[in-house]
């Protein structure tokens, strides 16, 4: 197991490294820079500019800076926002993305897993294809239409929660309430057809043969195997949802880190995106990991093979 | 192993709890006054600041040596209680107000409005605004290096008198002295900007949280001749014009700064929006670059009659939601503008005296009439608009006349195809498929369009590899001189190649004319041999867009879109 450990690790720095590096060189490769404006200043007081953040330097010498300057996690400042630094800004913003995320994750799965229960109980019957077709709607709609239907119904039409801002806990229920759904829909789907899979295993016929409920059996037989598909995409989900979304924080004016993803690159912030781009890679490392490790426990024939 | 996975899953679950009580904000109170600002700031400091977020706060947390009357427009006392200038227009001597602090309490003194001023010009310090303070004596020699700092022209008598020597006279200058990269900054800020570094305005930065808000506080250590009415402001970071509207609507905010353009017709036709919504006259052009280099628009009858047949009052009405006005040349022309304004107000019961913004300056009154080329405002027409107004058919006979072909006569050669280059956001798809469209329809000329992200769209700009480009300019002072030294020979942001000697020419005795009315004729004989032989297709004068609630007063619509939070303070209603 160990071992196993070690060499996940090693595989994970080295993805961090190449994942950094070809990021650092898209980046670079885009036209245009950090300080340009509609209104440019004289060249030569560009060439200042860029010289105090070393834009001046060989491209492999600003790569070197920022490499060392990531291991030894001192990025230096943002170029569009010079009075912080890139390790600051992500720091601030990150809580929040990651408190957003793990609410709308855990709402999102444990409503999904319910409802995935729910539609495998009765296949083809009425509530499997209203779940069915819930999930899917949730799947397909964008989530800049839901929200602003979410903000137009609940906050003008209910006047029951702020349309946007950080403020209140209240001000927390719409953007989670929106980023939940894709997790949910997903999970629905996945438990879903897990379970009918399973239902029609030996030992599944084999629970129902002893006389237990179809219901028992799917909760207590068929669901822990169900779980593993729905694991392996937790990861990557969930990698996106604690780094933040453009389009919720947009909408409801939340300080995450989710913008600088795109910000970030439009503003030629270089330090900032490889901020974000690290900061995604290292999360998505992690989960894949935990995931694994989940996997193991929930697949007992897993535990053998690493032995 | 099960107790294992109940211990992992209890973890992750009740980790989010705790993470919330953790890391939620505590609750700030409640603002005097919200400003949904737009988007995040980048520096706050006066020198490398350059948008219009930062401008606001910076304004709120500095104080130069003069400020902004919002309601004459007229430079009044702020650091400097009174000031004289030489009967040549070139030596300013301003008496620093005695007693004033900076917020940790130290004296502010001249020679910090000195030092201030040579970081802002040093070129090694890369100021964005440094050719603000061009003309100052020894500026341009030392911002080539060629001389010294000592040797710039800026110098204090004792602790309140600061004397500046320009090259030639700058009758904009105290509106510069106004302006954010002239306010003060600390001997100690060494760059930076934020809580820590101390300010010298009515307000001070009391925390800072990324992407959400600024707060302000009121500065204790203030001592300068406003007596600001807020104690409480909140910058909020809001990027997205429909959530600025979400939160005026809700009430969170009482300004917001940027609106969909979705629902400007709803803001000003609905009676319950229409009185918060100033859409104001503004001093900025919208207009396209044109590669004079490039067939078929280095021949100046396709510039002509593409210009000709666009109907600029339709493209303002329809595409752009009703506000702006129709460019009548480079300059933009706020008269008609500021008319309509005036009598809106009145309407409203609102008596502020509406100011022209470029004093002595007739403007577009250039004509096609060369018999009265100045006119006065209120006497032009649209058919004698320096662009000839709208007319298709006229547009269509110059071009059969040069030996191209239009529609309904198969005669002459085809004209070449345009590209419009536009960058990707806001309405610049609109106005370009609109071109496409009338283009098409009325001389028969294939368009496409291309549409890129900002800074790549910069960089094709710049480097001159268009045939049409989106373009905006917004003046840095309320002169001609801002908009006309855009295009002369090698101005950094020309972005077209273009050079006309004469047109070189106007605009150096312009600059250098003592007299203004003299001066005045200069600019419109330089304008109009830019819009005759230049690369620059005008389409509509800017307005400005605050949705502004009935809770704020103060609030005073002017072509600047300057809103000194001095001036303002909260109603009960």
């Amino acid at each position: 197991m160990s071992s196993l450990l070690m060499r996940r690790l090693l595989a994970s720095l080295i993805t961090i490294w190449a994942v950094f590096t070809l990021s650092f060189f898209i980046i670079h490769a885009a036209p245009g820079g950090p300080f340009d404006a509609n209104r440019d200043p004289p060249a030569d007081v560009k060439r200042a500019i860029e010289a105090r953040y070393h834009l001046d330097a060989p491209l492999w010498s600003q790569y070197l800076d920022q490499l060392v300057g990531w291991i030894q996690l001192d990025p230096g400042p943002s170029l569009r926002q010079p009075d912080h630094d890139v390790a600051s800004i992500l720091a601030a913003g990150f809580p929040i993305s990651l408190l957003l995320g793990s609410l709308a994750l855990i709402l999102g799965t444990t409503v999904g897993v319910l409802l995935g229960i729910l539609a495998a109980l009765r296949p083809g019957g009425v509530l499997d294809q209203l779940i069915v077709v819930t999930a899917s709607i949730g799947l397909a709609l964008p989530l800049y239409v839901i929200a602003g239907l979410l903000v137009l119904g609940v906050s003008f039409g209910l006047g029951w929660l702020p349309p946007a801002g950080w403020q209140t806990i209240p001000s927390l229920v719409l953007p989670v309430l929106c980023l939940s759904l894709l997790p949910a829909a997903q999970s629905a789907r996945l438990i879903r057809s897990g379970l009918i899979e399973m239902s029609t295993e030996e030992f599944a016929r084999t629970a129902r043969a002893k006389g237990l409920s179809p219901f028992s059996v799917l909760l207590f037989h068929c669901l822990r195997p169900a779980l593993i598909p729905l694991v392996a995409t937790l990861a990557p989900t969930a990698a996106a949802l604690l780094t933040g979304s453009l389009v919720v924080e947009q909408i409801f004016a939340i300080p995450g880190v989710g913008m600088h993803f795109i910000q970030g690159a439009l503003n030629r912030d270089y330090p900032l995106v490889l901020g974000a781009v690290l900061l995604y890679t290292v999360l998505l490392q992690l989960l894949s990991l935990l995931a694994d490790l989940l996997t193991w426990i929930l697949d007992p024939r897993l535990r053998g093979e690493v032995r | 192993m099960k107790s294992l996975e109940s211990a992992i899953l209890l973890l992750i679950v009740l980790s989010a709890p705790i993470l919330a009580i953790w890391s939620f904000p505590s609750l700030p109170g409640p603002a005097d006054l919200v400003i949904a600002n737009g988007t995040d700031p980048g520096s706050i400091h006066p020198h490398r600041a350059t948008g219009l977020p930062e401008g606001r706060i910076i304004q709120a947390i500095h104080e130069g040596l003069l400020l902004i009357d919002p309601r004459s427009l007229e430079p009044i006392p702020g650091c400097a209680d009174r000031w004289e200038i030489s009967s040549a227009g070139t030596r300013y001597r301003f008496h620093i107000q005695p007693g004033l602090l900076w917020s940790d309490g130290t004296r502010l003194t001249a020679e910090d409005f000195r030092r201030s001023w040579l970081d802002l010009l040093d070129p090694l310090q890369g100021a964005p605004y440094g050719d603000l303070l061009q003309s100052v004596v020894g500026a341009r020699s030392w911002r080539r290096l060629e001389t010294s700092r000592e040797q710039v022209a800026i110098r204090t008598e004792g602790e309140s008198i600061l004397e500046i020597e320009l090259e030639h006279p700058v009758p904009w200058f105290l509106y510069l002295c106004a302006q954010t990269p002239l306010q003060p900054v600390h001997p100690e800020a060494d760059g930076r900007a934020g809580p820590a570094i101390a300010t010298n305005g009515p307000w001070v930065i009391e925390s800072w949280r990324l992407r959400d808000r600024i707060r302000l506080v009121t500065n204790p250590f203030y001592r300068g001749p406003s007596t600001p009415h807020l104690e409480v402001i909140d910058f909020l970071a809001v990027e997205s014009g429909n959530t600025q509207l979400n939160l005026l609507a809700a009430g969170m905010a009482h300004w917001a700064v940027r609106t969909p353009a979705a629902a400007i017709p709803v803001l000003r036709e609905d009676a319950q929006w229409s009185s918060m919504w100033h859409a104001d006259p503004y001093l900025g052009i919208s207009f396209f670059r044109l590669n004079l280099e490039r067939p078929p628009l280095d021949d100046p009858n396709i510039r002509r009659a593409i210009s000709l047949v666009l109907d600029r009052q339709q493209l303002c009405h329809d595409v752009l939601g009703g506000d702006p006005e129709p460019a009548l040349g480079f300059i933009p022309w706020p008269k008609p503008a500021i008319e309509r304004q005036r009598i809106k107000m009145m309407e409203r019961g609102l008596t502020q005296e509406i100011h022209d913004l470029l004093p002595g300056y007739s403007g577009m009154a250039m004509t096609s009439d060369p018999q009265k080329p100045v006119m006065t405002a209120a006497q032009i027409a649209p058919e004698q608009w320096a662009y000839e107004g709208h007319d298709p058919a006229l547009a269509r006979q110059i071009l059969q006349r040069a030996g191209w072909r239009v529609p309904g006569s198969p005669e002459g050669r085809a004209i070449p195809a345009l590209e419009i280059l536009h960058p990707s956001s806001g309405t610049h798809s609109l106005v370009a498929e609109w071109l496409q469209l009338v283009w098409n329809r009325e001389l028969g000329i294939e368009t496409t369009i291309q549409s890129m992200e900002w800074r790549s769209f910069l960089d094709v700009q710049r480097s001159v590899d268009y045939d049409l480009s989106t373009s905006s300019w917004i003046a840095d002072y309320p002169d001609p001189a801002s908009f006309l030294t855009l295009f002369t020979t090698g101005a950094p942001n020309s972005r077209t190649g273009w050079s006309d000697q004469e047109y070189d020419q106007r605009v150096a005795s312009a600059l250098a004319e003592p007299r203004l009315e003299e001066r005045m004729k200069l600019w419109q004989q330089a304008e109009r041999i830019l819009l005759e032989r230049g690369p620059v297709l005008p389409l509509w004068s800017m307005t400005s867009g605050n949705l502004v609630s009935h809770q704020v007063e103060g609030f005073l619509p002017n072509p600047l879109d300057h809103h000194d939070l001095r001036a303002i303070h909260r109603s009960s209603r």
